[in-house]
């Protein structure tokens, strides 16, 4: 009894949630009148926003610039991320809390106060419409160094040694050890990584003039603005497409994404 | 020929400048012996055990490894394997490439891996667990692949970090002859780092004992046991530890324990008005006169305890508690008087001072004037 209960709520509650995007994928099928009639379900299922969506704005272009711009971040925020978290938690240096302290102390800084700077740099390296401005500055992220450390603590000091004793280098320690004992947080980080730089806005707006590089949320964008009377349909369309390799991600990563969160509450 | 030979000269450390975790140790572990570490927790005996290995830096001094001057040396050039208290596994590999990792990052031929293996595997009766990851494992497997890994190394000096003391007693006890059998297989030097003087005791074929970074003694098991350097060695070594009471030199050079009839004569003048400690091993003592019994003690008994084979006393002897160990089941009342008897030269005297042992040899003469 209790358990219906609770399943019922949950239903509901996973509706309420659910309902912008079952609604959006809903209205990427129907036609300007059914939108018009405020229609939950299309009366007359059609694909034409979707042939629209390809035709008007060069949505696949956005889609493989938003793919190549998250997988490159992604790779370098792991990589960097994780050289730096291995430096905090293994080679001891003097003042390396105090580093340490530095560096997470970034995070108290919000992403908007430090954008003014960022563009400035990227304009002045001439990076402008060109994917290493989207990317670049990703690389080195607190939160994902903050993350990683704190799981490389948990690799116990004997490994370490033991490894030195093996003859390990630190490089192989790192690649060898390290880095398969803590998958799970490279999983978690790594999709983390991804759904960010995905989902970015603000920042390819500021450092692309034209399409070469855009990403796909800025082509949504365009989708809205072009005439006085948006149309919805086609607007939904391109955001179902967007939306579906982020799903298709979550669900693949969503068992080690939970070992991961777990994990980290556990320790 | 000095391979696996390790010669410390001075060997000092302090983490803080101020506080020494070894003093000025100095020893040489010859190649092919069981060389026990051995004192309380907090002694050095890990940090000693850590500078041969490389991973803790010294303050001072030198250790040669192999003949050669070695204080420079990182961990993996000293040629040696080690095993950690907590093993170390890598969680992620399974038994077998745990086993075999070591001889991958020394680049050892695939062909070469696998004969040293089956031969580690073999010798330890591991083959049907080859597969699984280390936390599939008992205490007593993940023990035996550590102790495969360092098989496969094949390193002429093997140092081990209380290996056994995350083992039950039972398992403990099964370990300790497989690691003595293994290392004289192997004819390796081993330098076997313990908190239990048991271990100490059953497997070394030298023992050096420490007390707060300060070397007590070094010596064969027995040498230890029968003759103590001073009164942390005597009571540390032996279970139970052995008996000390304080006595005191009267002017004439004889020695009076509080509560026994008879002084104790020695063979050496020692300053007079001077006290001493007395000691003396718990199976030494008796209930009842033996044959080369010279010596009797009143002391007050408090516990008995039998224990099948031996009974266990505890006594108040002249204010000190003493133990007793006698073969055999006695069923004695508890909370009274008793005597005990025992052999003059089985007795020994420490310094009350610095706790040297004085080296003198006592003897009890029967006293006809007391009859006067």
């Amino acid at each position: 009894m209790r358990k219906s209960l609770l399943y019922t709520l949950l239903t509901i509650s996973a509706l309420v949630m659910f309902f912008p995007i079952l609604y959006a994928f809903s209205v990427s099928f129907m036609t300007s009148e059914d939108i018009a009639n405020r229609q939950i379900v299309p009366t007359n299922p059609t694909l034409a926003n979707y042939y629209d969506v390809l035709q008007s704005v060069p949505i696949l272009h956005y889609l493989m610039n938003s793919f190549i711009v998250a997988s490159t971040a992604t790779l370098g925020m792991l990589i960097v991320s994780s050289l730096a978290a291995f430096i905090f938690a293994f080679i001891p240096f003097r003042g390396r809390q105090a580093v340490f302290l530095l560096f997470i102390s970034t995070l108290l800084i919000p992403w908007e106060a430090t954008m003014i700077p960022n563009f400035l740099t990227i304009q002045s390296l001439g990076w402008m419409n060109n994917y290493l401005a989207l990317t670049v500055p990703f690389f080195a992220l607190a939160f994902g160094t903050f993350l990683l450390r704190q799981h490389f603590k948990t690799v116990p000091m004997e490994l370490y040694e033991a490894s030195r004793v093996e003859g390990l280098s630190h490089f192989q320690f790192f690649y060898k050890v390290v880095v398969p004992y803590a998958k799970t947080s490279f999983v978690t980080l790594g999709i983390f990584g991804f759904l960010t730089t995905w989902n970015m806005y603000l920042w390819p707006l500021l450092v692309t003039t034209n399409d070469t590089v855009r990403t796909v949320q800025i082509g949504l964008r365009r989708l809205q603005a072009d005439e006085v009377a948006t149309n919805w349909g086609l607007v939904m369309a391109g955001v179902i497409l967007v939306i579906v390799p982020t799903l298709i991600l979550l669900a693949a990563g969503q068992k080690q994404l939970q070992k991961g969160l777990t994990k980290g509450a556990v320790k | 020929m000095s391979d696996g030979q390790v010669t410390l000269k001075h060997v000092t450390k302090s983490f803080d400048g101020s506080q020494f975790a070894v003093q000025d140790a100095s020893v040489t572990i010859e190649q092919g012996e069981f060389f026990v570490l051995v004192g309380p927790s907090g002694c050095g005996k890990s940090t000693m055990l850590r500078m041969i290995a490389g991973l803790e830096e010294l303050t001072a001094g030198e250790i040669h490894m192999h003949g050669r001057l070695s204080n420079d040396l990182s961990p993996s050039k000293r040629e040696l394997s080690m095993v950690f208290q907590n093993y170390a596994l890598y969680p992620h590999l399974t038994v077998e490439e745990n086993i075999l990792f070591g001889l991958k990052v020394r680049k050892v031929s695939k062909q070469e891996q696998r004969r040293r293996c089956d031969e580690a595997v073999d010798m330890l009766g591991m083959r049907e667990y080859l597969k699984r990851k280390p936390r599939e494992l008992s205490g007593g497997q993940r023990q035996r692949v550590a102790l495969a890994r360092a098989v496969v190394s094949q390193m002429p000096i093997c140092l081990m970090d209380e290996p056994l003391s995350n083992l039950d007693a039972k398992l403990r006890a099964q370990m300790r002859t497989e690691i003595r059998q293994l290392q004289q297989e192997l004819g390796i030097t081993m330098i076997y780092v313990t908190h239990d003087q048991v271990e100490a005791m059953t497997m070394a074929d030298r023992m050096m004992v420490l007390r707060q970074g300060e070397v007590q003694q070094v010596g064969r098991p027995l040498d230890l046991y029968n003759h103590p350097a001073n009164d942390f060695v005597a009571s540390f070594i032996g279970a139970p530890p052995m008996n000390l009471t304080t006595a005191t030199v009267d002017n004439s050079g004889t020695l009076h324990v509080p509560g026994a009839p008879r002084p104790l004569v020695m063979d050496q003048p020692l300053p007079a008005e001077q006290e001493v400690q007395l000691g003396i091993r718990p199976e030494h003592l008796h209930l009842e006169p033996q044959e080369d019994s010279d010596w009797e003690l009143p002391v007050h008994l408090q516990t008995v305890e039998v224990l099948g084979n031996e009974t266990l006393l505890t006594m108040d002897a002249g204010g000190a508690d003493w133990k007793a160990k006698i073969p055999g089941q006695w069923s004695l009342e508890a909370k009274r008087q008793a005597v005990l008897y025992l052999n003059s030269s089985h007795l020994h005297l420490f310094a009350l001072d610095n706790g040297k042992n004085i080296g003198a040899s006592l003897s009890a003469p029967v006293q006809e004037e007391v009859t006067l």
